[in-house]
């Protein structure tokens, strides 16, 4: 099985691997699992007033496919509005990157991280006061 | 001895749940069966149905709780019956039907020695959920293993042996934790409730998590010893 030379790419240069603070308001974080290989991923994104996403970063502990399915996914989410983010399909990373179907669970990963992403920072946002905060809170400026 | 051809003629049968119909008694020797699959008698062949689900395959009681010697020797005791090489002189069919009845008493021991996968059989047997159809885990698990990743790491990173032990010792107990709590919901599996089963899930679905963690703290015996700078 030959690996396409953009997973090779992602999984050796990965773009936008960290972190962003949890804690912010306009910070949404997924963290999803695939209970078959055990693989997690995180995956954060910020949104400015508007909804549009300025930044993205992931942490991915699994297999080359699947960090190059996060490192993707980040690069795609930036720029986008929330909505435009919806839109996006595990399909579409699996025909970018040709992902072997063996891999295809990778592409789903990513698509449910980006997922629960997206509902954590609307949560935050419509749940305002109501929004239970979290134990450690550390300003940071952003 | 009767290995001469296989047996499907009218005799006792076994229904077992899922009204597929096992032999309870020999055709040719009307000895009693202790496995549906031979007659430890006159040594017969009966093409149990793959369908047949292991327990029953093994003469089992379909439960957790089970007595891995016991198991050993069932598995020991059968392979004087039905393994091929006592079939060397027989026909081709009977020969065929010893092959794979072995593989498939080969493949259920397998299963049932493992506790993960003997749960997760009989979570199967219960009627699910996979792992496919539920995908959680207990709690918080995920940011646990997210914070015991990095952890992991970043002791590999400052080729810290003793953080790694102490990282590893940790997941261990976590792990045997975790299988702990399975074992009473496996038991009570087969008749339990789909809330029940669920719990049952999300506790396997965890051992995967839980195992990688481990790999992931043990030392690479191959790989190469890096010298301190």
């Amino acid at each position: 099985m030959a690996y396409s030379d953009k997973i090779v790419d992602h999984y050796q240069n990965p773009r936008n691997v960290g972190a962003l603070d949890k804690n912010l308001p306009n910070v949404g974080t997924g963290i999803v699992g695939a209970p078959e290989c055990g693989d997690v991923m995180k995956l954060q994104i910020m949104v400015d007033d508007d909804d549009r996403v300025v930044d993205a970063k992931f942490k991915t502990f699994g297999c080359g496919s699947a960090i190059a399915s996060s490192s993707l996914a980040t690069e795609w989410l930036k720029g986008k509005t929330l909505d435009e983010a919806l839109q996006i399909r595990n399909t579409d990373i699996v025909k970018e990157l040709s992902l072997p179907p063996v891999k295809i669970h990778c592409s789903v990963l990513a698509e449910d991280a980006i997922r629960a992403a997206i509902a954590d920072v609307q949560r935050k946002k419509a749940g305002g006061a109501d929004a239970v905060p979290e134990p450690t809170p550390q300003p940071q400026k952003v | 001895m009767g290995f001469g051809r296989t047996s499907q003629a009218a005799g006792e049968f076994l229904m077992t749940d899922d009204a597929r119909t096992v032999p309870t008694r020999c055709t040719e020797c009307e000895a009693h069966l202790d496995f549906p699959m031979v007659c430890t008698g006159c040594r017969q062949l009966y093409p149990v149905p793959e369908s047949v689900d292991y327990f029953t395959l093994l003469g089992l009681d379909r439960r957790y709780d089970l007595d891995e010697e016991q198991l050993h020797g069932v598995c020991l005791g059968l392979a004087r019956y039905i393994h091929p090489d006592r079939f060397a002189e027989a026909p081709e069919e009977v020969r065929r039907l010893a092959t794979r009845l072995s593989a498939e008493v080969n493949n259920a021991v397998a299963v049932l020695l493992d506790p993960v996968r003997r749960a997760s059989y009989l979570l199967d047997l219960a009627g699910g959920p996979t792992a496919g159809q539920e995908r959680g885990v207990p709690g918080e698990l995920l940011r646990e293993v997210l914070v015991l990743r990095e952890q992991i790491t970043e002791a590999k990173e400052r080729h810290d042996e003793a953080e790694l032990e102490r990282l590893r010792a940790t997941i261990g107990s976590q792990r045997e934790e975790n299988l702990r709590r399975i074992a009473p919901l496996a038991e009570g599996a087969c008749a339990a409730d789909a809330g029940h089963r669920r719990e049952l899930r999300l506790r396997l679905n965890a051992m995967k998590y839980w195992d990688n963690l481990l790999a992931e703290s043990t030392p690479d015996p191959l790989a190469p010893a890096t010298p301190k700078p």
